[in-house]
């Protein structure tokens, strides 16, 4: 029993021995082991915080998206707890308003025109009519009256790249002439443009084809309209020899047919250039015998440095307008109108322009008009602009008189696109 | 006579040459921003070919509806929109002129990219232009949260398997790979916006309010008075006396906007101007989505640090 006592306590000698003489080298192994640990569980630990907080954002990212669902799935997607709108409504076309205020000092200007004007106000409502098409109109009011300025449906895509439209539109004569009243820079149209087409522009009730020329290259594009004869575009009528007054030329059934073609080249980022040529027939005599020929050409350019778009530009349109009209005797009247001008954004609420006009007219053979506009805009937002315009012109009979004007247009309703 | 026939002979000739262009094998996208042609890119890969209408150092709000975008929208497969009236002055005459029936009426070859995504401040209630130029559907620079980048991707991987569906493996396997790098970065950017949550800062626009809130700063005003509105005298110098009370170390400045207010109120407070970027493109070292936020984040820390910005106190 002693001799087994005696090996057991040798053997546990021989066992612990060992450790207790490495038991420093042990202790340190340990330590390094749990600093390893600690330090993995720390990573771990701030990991798992990393990975908590991306499941709380996402989380609350589904909350969000649930809460809205549910708001779409309960009143629509309007969020305006006080009054949730019928679904119907979200049918409504866009409606919005122009209005067209004007003042002028001076003695050029036709006597029936008052100090003060409530020029127009303007109503557009657009909207997609179906998958299809899209409709505007745009109801003008002035103290003339109402009067639909224009209203047309658009077969938007058309095979071959065509777009049509039907109604009444403004005609593609030019660029300018694109351009509704309120919603140009001046206070008043260009010579050129009165002396052709009247007051408010040529306009036409038909229907016009858009072909988007398609190439690798450049932008072309081609205009066709075909419209009845405009009744107040003097270069579509004739003049009553008693009275002085305009009456509409042709017949029923006498059209006006109106071809445009556009290009458009980059020159930079910053500048580009847009040339288009117009060419326009119809006839000026009440037996729609009497033809015109009308040609146009139009050269805008732009200048936008992209890193300041919202305070620098520069824009500078020259447009110039040929007519032939034929007259009783056989022979041929011809007519040269064109305007110029420049508007320079100086900074982002100001602008100065100036316009250069020359004309010649339709029914008063040989004297001619010239004059020179100059204007200084402020736009306290891109819905509202105040500007004050100074113009002189030489009048037929070689006179110079100079008016002082003043416009102020505001918009209200969905933002529209801004014109190009 | 010559010269009519001359003009009928070049058209048909465009024409004709218009048509006989070889249709490229590619899907053709058009994006109105460089962040979503760069998330395009990522998941689409060389089966798409993009083209993105506004520059990254243009203002989004305000660009020209040139007619050379028609060109490209009118061949285009898909466009993909930020959405939220962002584009609303100038996307829907491009669109309506494109003759591209697919993109009317947001047809099958247009993705608005902020459905889905987390959109904040949408507005409750009477919304009028006396509010500035408001966008009430909500803000429109959601693009600045990488977490919605991550569901934009998605969704465009989803619409360009819709229309090429034998590469959809293709754009999956890229959306996979994707998301991989980017949750990589989110957590690395997370990590290097921690020591600055709460930091209290100004803004030119209200462009950033997905941006901070994913990195924790806190927008306390605008040097624009209202969304859109130039600053004013007055609310310059209000805005002056605020940064010195609060001790606003830094004011954030997109690229296309004039520095000589913001400098002002800088100097005027001992703040610091800082230039960020709000899209893929605002410079030459921001060219992906990635480094739209690597450039932007770094910035920002390196501004924080030579302000010696604190974070405030927990409560604060």
């Amino acid at each position: 029993m002693r001799r087994i006592l005696g090996l057991a306590g040798l053997v546990l000698v021989a066992l612990i021995w060992p450790h207790t003489t490495s038991a420093q080298t042990s202790a340190d192994a340990v330590e390094d082991s749990l600093i390893h640990l600690t330090a993995r569980m720390d990573s771990l630990s701030a990991q798992l915080g990393q990975t908590r907080e991306i499941i709380q954002q996402q989380q609350q990212m589904i909350d969000v998206l649930m809460q809205q669902q549910a708001a779409r799935s309960t009143a629509g997607i309007s969020r305006s707890a006080a009054a949730p709108q019928q679904a119907s409504n979200r049918l409504n076309p866009n409606i919005s308003l122009v209005s067209d205020f004007r003042g002028r000092m001076g003695r050029d200007f036709s006597s029936d025109v008052r100090a003060f004007t409530l020029q127009e106000t303007e109503i557009g409502i657009q909207a997609p009519v179906d998958p299809f098409a899209r409709a505007d109109a745009f109801l003008s009011l002035s103290p003339e009256g109402i009067e639909v300025e224009e209203g047309y449906i658009t077969f938007q895509a058309l095979p071959l790249g065509l777009q049509a439209k039907v109604g009444k539109f403004r005609s593609k004569f030019g660029k300018f002439n694109q351009t509704h009243g309120p919603e140009t820079i001046f206070s008043d149209r260009p010579l050129a443009s009165e002396a052709f087409f009247g007051e408010e522009g040529l306009a036409g009730v038909g229907t016009s084809l858009s072909l988007l020329i398609s190439n690798p290259w450049i932008y072309l594009n081609l205009d066709a309209e075909i419209t009845a004869l405009p009744e107040e575009a003097p270069v579509f009528s004739d003049v009553d020899p008693t009275s002085g007054e305009y009456i509409a030329g042709g017949r029923r059934q006498d059209l006006m047919y109106l071809t445009r073609l556009e290009t458009y080249v980059d020159l930079n980022e910053s500048s580009n250039l847009l040339f288009g040529g117009t060419y326009a027939t119809g006839v000026h005599d009440a037996a729609g015998d009497l033809r015109t020929h009308l040609e146009s050409g139009d050269m805008t350019f732009r200048w936008r440095p992209l890193r300041r778009a919202v305070y620098h530009s520069l824009l500078w349109r020259t447009e110039v307008m040929f007519g032939q009209l034929k007259q009783p005797d056989g022979g041929t009247v011809n007519r040269v109108g064109l305007f110029s001008y420049i508007d320079l954004q100086f900074k982002r609420r100001w602008h100065l322009g100036e316009r250069y006009d020359y004309t010649q007219f339709s029914d008063v053979p040989g004297p001619d008009e010239q004059g020179i506009l100059g204007l200084l805009t402020f736009t306290p937002s891109e819905f509202s602009l105040l500007t004050v315009q100074a113009r002189g012109v030489r009048r037929a009979d070689g006179s110079w008189h100079g008016v002082g004007m003043m416009k102020i247009t505001f918009n209200i309703g969905p933002h529209g696109t801004h014109p190009f | 006579m010559a010269v009519k026939h001359l003009w009928i002979l070049i058209i048909g000739l465009f024409y004709l040459i218009g048509f006989a262009a070889p249709a490229t094998a590619r899907l053709q996208v058009v994006t109105t921003t460089e962040d979503l042609a760069s998330l395009t890119h990522e998941v689409g890969g060389d089966k798409v070919e993009v083209n993105a209408i506004a520059k990254g150092y243009q203002d989004p709000h305000f660009v020209d509806p040139k007619p050379i975008y028609l060109i490209k929208l009118h061949k285009a497969d898909l466009l993909i929109a930020v959405g939220l009236d962002m584009e609303a002055g100038w996307l829907p005459s491009l669109v309506q002129q494109s003759r591209n029936s697919s993109l009317f009426g947001q047809g099958d070859g247009y993705l608005d990219a902020s459905v889905g995504c987390m959109i904040l401040e949408r507005l409750t209630g009477q919304v009028t232009r006396a509010m500035g130029d408001e966008h009430p559907l909500g803000n429109p620079h959601y693009w600045l949260d990488p977490l919605n980048g991550r569901i934009i991707a998605a969704r465009i991987a989803a619409k360009l398997s819709a229309l090429d569906p034998s590469s959809s493996d293709y754009f999956q396997s890229r959306l996979t790979d994707f998301n991989q790098r980017l949750q990589t970065a989110l957590q690395r950017w997370g990590k290097q916006m921690a020591p600055y949550r709460g930091v209290k800062i100004v803004t030119y626009h209200n462009s950033w309010p997905n941006f901070v809130q994913r990195y924790g700063s806190q927008v306390v005003g605008y040097v624009e008075p209202k969304p859109g509105i130039p600053p004013s005298p007055s609310h310059t110098l209000d805005l002056i006396q605020q940064v010195k009370a609060q001790v606003i170390k830094i004011i954030l400045v997109e690229p296309y906007f004039e520095l000589r207010i913001p400098q002002k109120v800088a100097r005027d407070s001992g703040a610091q101007v800082v230039l960020l970027m709000p899209s893929v493109g605002g410079n030459k070292q921001v060219e992906d989505y990635f480094s739209l936020f690597d450039y932007n984040l770094a910035t920002l820390e390196q501004a924080f640090r030579d302000t010696g910005v604190t974070p405030p106190a927990e409560g604060q």
